[in-house]
């Protein structure tokens, strides 16, 4: 094919000639061919692309002295068919149960001289089924919701068929025609449930497209995520105290390629999204580099040794009817590679499977906007330091050397809390989990976007709890005053420094001989002061007599030494894990985020 | 070479020493850094490498050597009268290079952290043997931790001390 002179007209006229004097001069091979003019064959077909169970015709015009015409071949060989076949002609008929797009190659050869070719290349569509909404919805018990498909290439216009799953429990389907279905959320719900709505196409019903949607028994909304504490992804060794949601990913501009990923930990200790590689592999999105082609890369180190390392990638990310379109997210990558030294510090693990994370990925909605932002401050860009943190680090095309270093990133380039990209319902969250007093197998609750901006996310009797600027707040318990605390749903315990004696088996944690219940004060910086009661329970027995479970409201560990927060150094913080949210509802304004009228300055708090 | 050497500051610590003598610090069985269970007299090069400022105060029983990175982040080595590092704390916008704070220590928290279960919290880390009492805690841009040798604390000071 190398010496094959091709010339096109009009992009649907493709015409290979391939002359028997340029093979030989090309190839420099010693075939002997018909004296006279040189065989050729210009090939001719009725259209370059075509969707699944269409059919084009190829004509083959064969200038052959002794009129013997062409055979024919298709590659790949199974992927279609072709029929009527002379030696002028064949038709190329595709499959009709693919879903990926294919191209597939019809050659022509010549009868008289099999060394003379020609082929033709012919783009084969699928169906391809989107919806909308496409991302994780909840709605309330009783409503209704509109899906619409969104079917490209369906030639015969064919339609598709809805489903229900589990067919019955989860709501029902109504009006369902090839345009579009009405899904019913039960009159009556207690536990959220889920229901997963299907549009199968019917010309190819491996073609197909689904969207979650949570009933709940109220607050539910566009705004809304659906939150379960389940132990999340990996089956087995379930995560205590865990907060998931899903979110769909696409690629940025798409409603089509996206996929959805459960398991995903809702964070109010961290900011952007990180997401395992491993879990979205149908995904193209497109990475960061610099004008030399260096990848930007992204470290978050974490307090035991552990790191999540990863390019910056573009991503819309879809949540509910929420999009941060073109977000910064971490892909957190599955190579084996190792990291810079300076992410890696030298030895540890980049927790790249939902095994070694305990999820899917990480939403990080906690009250500063990117990962380096914090009081206002950029610690990452160049504009407060001399040396740039070990949060970035371009690497060549071809992978990381160890000795990489870390460099300044300006803000438009750091992995960006998605919630500030929302188009609305962007200045905050509200996170609340269903009350629990006893350990539980499992529990829900909702993630609801905004502040303040619609009827589901008012403040009601909240208290606000204005912060230092970096979002922390004052705790005061058992005598002290811990100047740093702060609101950590990606915390599974209440950690304080505190004098309650270690577990013998899980040695972070707290093990007092029964159950405690204990008071603490929260104090906002200029607003905002309140008790919170909460309880600590014995770990190792609360876990040896209830395993498998995943909500225990009487969680708590070590952080620091007791008595040692002295100027605002020490064992100054009081971190509200995740049991804090049971039965609470707990509001997260983000920081350079527009507050609600007449509330204070942000970053805050509110419960 | 560069596991004991990289630093918030590797480039500027390449260009100060010679390659003969990264290559010489190599070999030795212990970095010239104030880490925890090393002596006291690098800290002015722990400074420069660093380009963090120094304060240093003594309580008579020990001195405490603060350094605060370019990037925010305090680190505190605790001094004996006799010139031991027996105590590290950090508190900062970001986690400090542990090796280097830890030095010969760090292998214990290395494996410890190793041996953790897969779904443990991950911002919170409790250990406490013979020789090596550390805590490290905190969530994205407020790290804080401590470390001490419990073994090397000077008569009279407690862990609680190291701060």
């Amino acid at each position: 094919m190398m010496c094959a002179r091709l010339t096109g007209k009009g992009g649907q006229l493709l015409t290979v000639i391939l002359s028997s004097l340029l093979l030989f001069s090309c190839v420099g091979g010693s075939n002997t061919t018909p004296t006279g003019t040189p065989i050729s064959i210009t090939l001719l077909p009725s259209a370059n692309t075509v969707s699944l169970g269409q059919s084009v015709v190829i004509s083959a015009n064969v200038y052959d002295q002794s009129n013997q015409g062409a055979t024919w071949a298709l590659n790949p060989v199974n992927f279609g068919t072709l029929s009527d076949v002379s030696s002028s002609s064949v038709t190329y008929t595709a499959p009709t149960d693919f879903t990926l797009p294919t191209k597939i190659t019809i050659t022509a050869t010549s009868v008289s001289n099999p060394n003379v070719i020609a082929s033709v290349q012919i783009s084969v569509s699928p169906i391809i089924v989107g919806l909308s909404p496409f991302a994780p919805q909840t709605i309330n018990a009783g409503e209704q919701i509109g899906v619409f498909p969104n079917v490209q290439n369906d030639t015969m216009n064919t339609g598709v068929t809805w489903s229900i799953s589990p067919a019955s429990g989860a709501g029902s389907l109504i009006d369902a025609s090839p345009g579009g279905v009405t899904y019913v959320a039960p009159a009556i719900v207690t536990d959220p449930v889920m229901a997963t709505i299907t549009a199968s196409s019917i010309a190819n019903p491996s073609a197909r497209s689904s969207v979650e949607i949570t009933a709940l028994s109220s607050g539910a909304g566009p705004n809304v995520a659906a939150v379960r504490v389940d132990g999340g992804p990996v089956t087995g060794s379930g995560r205590q105290n865990a907060a998931f949601t899903s979110i769909t990913i696409c690629n940025p501009g798409s409603t089509i390629v996206c996929q959805t990923v459960d398991g995903i930990l809702v964070d109010t200790g961290s900011y952007g999204l990180r997401i395992l590689q491993s879990q979205i592999p149908l995904l193209k999105l497109p990475t960061l580099t610099d004008g030399s082609g260096n990848a930007l890369e992204n470290c978050v180190f974490n307090p035991d040794g552990t790191f999540l390392w990863g390019p910056v990638a573009q991503a819309d990310v879809n949540i509910g009817a929420q999009i941060a379109p073109a977000a910064l997210v971490q892909i957190i990558t599955s190579s084996l590679d190792q990291p810079p030294d300076g992410c890696s510090q030298g030895s540890f693990i980049n927790l790249n499977t939902p095994e070694l994370l305990g999820a899917n990925g990480i939403l990080g909605i906690g009250p500063e906007p990117t990962d380096c932002i914090v009081a206002g401050k950029n610690l990452c860009d160049g504009s407060t330091q001399a040396v740039p943190p070990k949060v970035y680090f371009s690497c060549p095309k071809n992978g990381c050397l160890n000795s990489d270093q870390a460099v300044f990133v300006p803000r438009d380039k750091q992995v960006t809390n998605p919630v500030t990209l929302f188009g609305a319902d962007n200045n905050g969250t509200l996170l609340q989990l269903a009350p629990v007093s006893t350990p539980q197998v499992k529990t829900f609750g909702t993630l609801t976007f905004g502040i303040e901006t619609e009827v589901n996310n008012t403040l009601g009797g909240a208290t606000i709890y204005t912060t230092n600027r970096a979002g922390e707040f004052t705790t005061i318990f058992n005598q002290q005053l811990l100047t740093s605390s702060f609101i950590d749903s990606g915390a599974s315990e209440y950690l304080f420094p505190g004098l309650m004696p270690t577990c013998t088996v899980n040695t972070n944690l707290y093990c007092p001989p029964g159950l405690r219940n204990l008071v603490a004060t929260n104090k906002g910086s200029t607003e905002g002061v309140g008790d919170v009661a909460f309880s600590v329970d014995n770990a190792d027995s609360m876990f040896a007599s209830y395993p498998g479970y995943t909500v225990f409201s009487d969680l708590a560990g070590h952080n620091g030494t007791y008595n040692t927060c002295i100027n605002g150094e020490g064992a100054c913080s009081f971190v509200w894990g995740l049991p804090f949210f049971y039965g609470r509802a707990v509001y997260t304004q983000i920081d350079g985020q527009r507050p609600p009228f007449g509330s204070p300055g942000g970053p805050w708090w509110a419960y | 070479m560069r596991k004991k050497c990289a630093t918030e500051n590797g480039r500027k610590y390449s260009v100060v020493f010679s390659a003969s003598a990264l290559i010489l610090l190599f070999m030795m069985a212990q970095p010239a850094l104030a880490s925890l269970g090393g002596d006291a007299a690098s800290i002015q090069a722990d400074q420069a490498r660093m380009r963090a400022t120094l304060k240093s105060t003594g309580t008579g029983t020990f001195t405490v050597h603060e350094l605060t990175t370019p990037t925010g982040v305090v680190v505190r080595q605790y001094v004996s009268s006799a010139g031991r590092v027996f105590g590290v704390a950090w508190h900062g916008p970001f986690m400090p290079s542990l090796p280097e704070l830890l030095g010969s220590y760090f292998r214990k928290f290395s494996s410890a952290s190793k041996a953790r279960r897969g779904t443990a919290t991950r911002n919170h880390f409790v250990l406490a043997d013979r020789h090596l009492v550390l805590e490290s805690a905190g969530h994205m841009l407020d790290y804080s931790g401590r470390a001490y040798d419990p073994t090397l604390l000077p008569e009279g000071v407690h862990g609680y001390d190291v701060r």
